[in-house]
């Protein structure tokens, strides 16, 4: 009998390769397209400690690195969060869109510009912890409402609290915007929801928050497993499911909360991405989680050059992208799985 | 050994289980027997930690609050019935679950007594040729045997059983409720289960406790209790006469 649970070291590499690969691509498409051998010749200055001169340096290492190093992460941390969610609710249809906890974090952002939060030495900490704590509280606000009105947690039940607590956010947005003065164009800017200004600083939170809430969900794959029987099996089995649930929501807000933050709001990238990964990998979270990381760096790096070169030199806000694809495959998956259900 | 001590279970403002005592002992299955709402899925739960209760449950003389949840999942083990959503996982990716409680190993590790547990739990219930299939391709009957599998690599004392066999054919009603009984045997363990079959509590128990209302009516050996007035209160039906036709139906069987 086949033990071992994680993702082969082959699929591993294949899926770094893949991820390099996409990495390079995107690196070098945009309005100013730069040849291939340029950015080979790039990055290896880069790798070797020269300093790489000339105009399309100047683009690679000030814009584009910056960017796609930044697009990486907040994909990765998406789909990881919806895997996540996924799996302790039991639903192929949560995701931080859906169960409104992307628009409770830009809530939370967005109070943070109106009242000019701000740490000194990291200026965006401010947004971010607001952020992170905002996307909390929705995920518990809308959990909490769905468990009262239905104890089976059923799709609609949830996505029907979820888009209402996202109406109510979105309302208060547009409220706190309203009266928000000389902030306006601050957080208007800022809800846009783009990573064209990504710099070197929102890539390293990123990479922090991913590490670490991302590790603690990887060593939450067995409980998440667990728990795809049912919360009360999951505790016959004997997970403790409170600290369980607790250490997935904490782990999902601060990879939504910084996501948000940093990127603006980017809808439907933990939908599709771990529905894809489960199709490809199977729902087992030692595969699922890690997969959901590699594919969903590649899906929002393309994603982003999609809206970075479709319209060129018009640039097109990465979450109308990911939404038109997303809403998209949200019916699909409803409609398959309503049928699956023969209701 | 298993001992209830005056378990009172309360919903809001209703009494779902008044005074319940009993004791158990290896070997011993136990059958709660009652209509809808006499209070047998209630004992059940909070056997299973599920539901709060007021009196003593004591498992090897400690009360049972003391368990942590992976040391109570190693000593008793639950099958409920048939779950509505099924997980995207293989059937031995659902038995290996089983031993979840058994060691705190974070990524692939199993070790040789999880996997041999494991080996041992999918070959009792006959599920070896389908044991690398997703669960959904399954029929009913052979998804509840992967739950049995599951609860058999948990490796426990004691089995609760929530009423496992609704919504299953006679087939693999009998096949469930045998493996079970070979399991109790062979490990000296206590079984306790909701039924609402009369005949399968005839067929499997030992011991039997009658509930009416939540009110513990009858302790005692099975057969007593089903030729007992007892059960056809609980009841509010002639069960008695039925069941001694039953029984010897069952014994010629």
């Amino acid at each position: 009998m086949d033990i071992k649970e994680g993702l082969s070291l082959k699929k591993h590499i294949i899926l770094i390769f893949a991820v390099l690969i996409s990495l390079f691509i995107c690196i070098s498409l945009g309005s100013v397209p730069i040849p291939f051998k340029d950015t080979v010749g790039i990055l290896c200055d880069l790798l070797l400690g020269k300093k790489p001169s000339g105009m399309y340096a100047d683009i690679l290492i000030h814009v584009r690195l910056p960017r796609v190093l930044s697009v990486m992460p907040v994909g990765a941390a998406l789909s990881l969060a919806g895997a996540a969610m996924q799996g302790i609710i039991r639903n192929p249809l949560a995701d931080g869109s859906t169960l409104g906890t992307s628009s409770g974090a830009a809530l939370g952002a967005v109070i943070a510009l109106s009242l000019g939060v701000w740490l000194p030495l990291f200026p965006v900490a401010g947004t971010v912890v607001f952020a992170i704590i905002f996307s909390f509280i929705s995920l518990i606000i809308v959990m909490s409402l769905s468990y009262a009105v239905d104890k089976l947690l059923s799709n609609n039940t949830i996505i029907l609290m979820g888009v209402i607590f996202s109406m109510f956010t979105s309302s208060f947005i547009s409220l706190i915007m309203a009266f928000s003065g000389e902030r306006l164009r601050s957080i208007t800017f800022w809800t846009m929801g783009s990573l064209a200004g990504s710099n070197y600083n929102n890539v390293l939170l990123l990479l922090i928050t991913l590490i670490i809430a991302g590790s603690a969900l990887m060593l939450s794959a067995r409980e998440l497993n667990v728990f795809s029987l049912g919360e009360d099996e999951a505790m016959h089995i004997g997970v403790d499911v409170k600290k369980t649930k607790v250490i997935i929501l904490v782990s999902v807000s601060f990879l939504i909360g910084v996501s948000v933050s940093v990127g603006g709001s980017i809808g439907f990238v933990g939908l599709i991405v771990p529905h894809a990964c489960r199709l490809l990998f199977g729902g087992n979270h030692f595969k699922l989680l890690p997969s959901c990381v590699y594919v969903g760096a590649i899906f929002l790096l393309f994603m982003d050059l999609i809206a970075r070169t479709l319209v060129s030199p018009v640039e097109l806000p990465i979450g109308v992208v990911t939404s038109f694809i997303g809403a998209i495959s949200f019916v699909i998956i409803y409609y398959r799985r309503r049928k699956h259900a023969g209701t | 050994m298993l001992e209830l001590k005056n378990i009172n279970i309360q919903y809001g403002s209703k009494c779902a289980v008044k005074d319940v005592s009993i004791k158990l002992y290896s070997g011993d299955w136990l059958v709660l027997l009652g209509a809808n709402g006499a209070g047998k899925s209630s004992i059940i739960k909070a056997l299973a930690r599920a539901v709060k209760y007021s009196g003593e449950i004591l498992l090897e003389g400690k009360n049972i609050s003391c368990f942590s949840s992976r040391q109570y999942a190693q000593r008793v083990g639950v099958l409920s019935q048939l779950h509505e959503k099924d997980p995207s996982l293989s059937v031995s990716e659902v038995v290996r679950l089983g031993r979840y409680s058994h060691g705190k190993r974070l990524f692939s590790g199993l070790n040789k007594i999880d996997i041999q547990k494991v080996e041992q739990a999918i070959a009792v219930t006959g599920l070896i040729e389908y044991s690398e299939r997703p669960m959904h391709t399954l029929s009913g009957g052979e998804r509840q045997r992967a739950y049995l599998a599951q609860v058999f690599a948990q490796d426990t004392d004691i089995l609760l059983l929530d009423e496992p066999v609704n919504s299953l054919d006679m087939k693999y009603t009998l096949s469930l409720l045998k493996a079970i009984d070979v399991w109790r045997k062979e490990r000296r363990g206590i079984v306790i289960s909701a039924l609402h079959d009369l005949s399968l509590a005839a067929c499997f128990g030992s011991r039997a406790l009658i509930l009416l209302n939540g009110e513990q009516l009858f302790e005692g050996n099975i057969k007593d209790a089903l030729y007992s007035p007892h059960i056809d209160m609980a009841y509010d039906l002639p069960v008695a006469k039925t069941m001694q036709d039953v029984y010897s139906f069952w014994e010629k069987a």
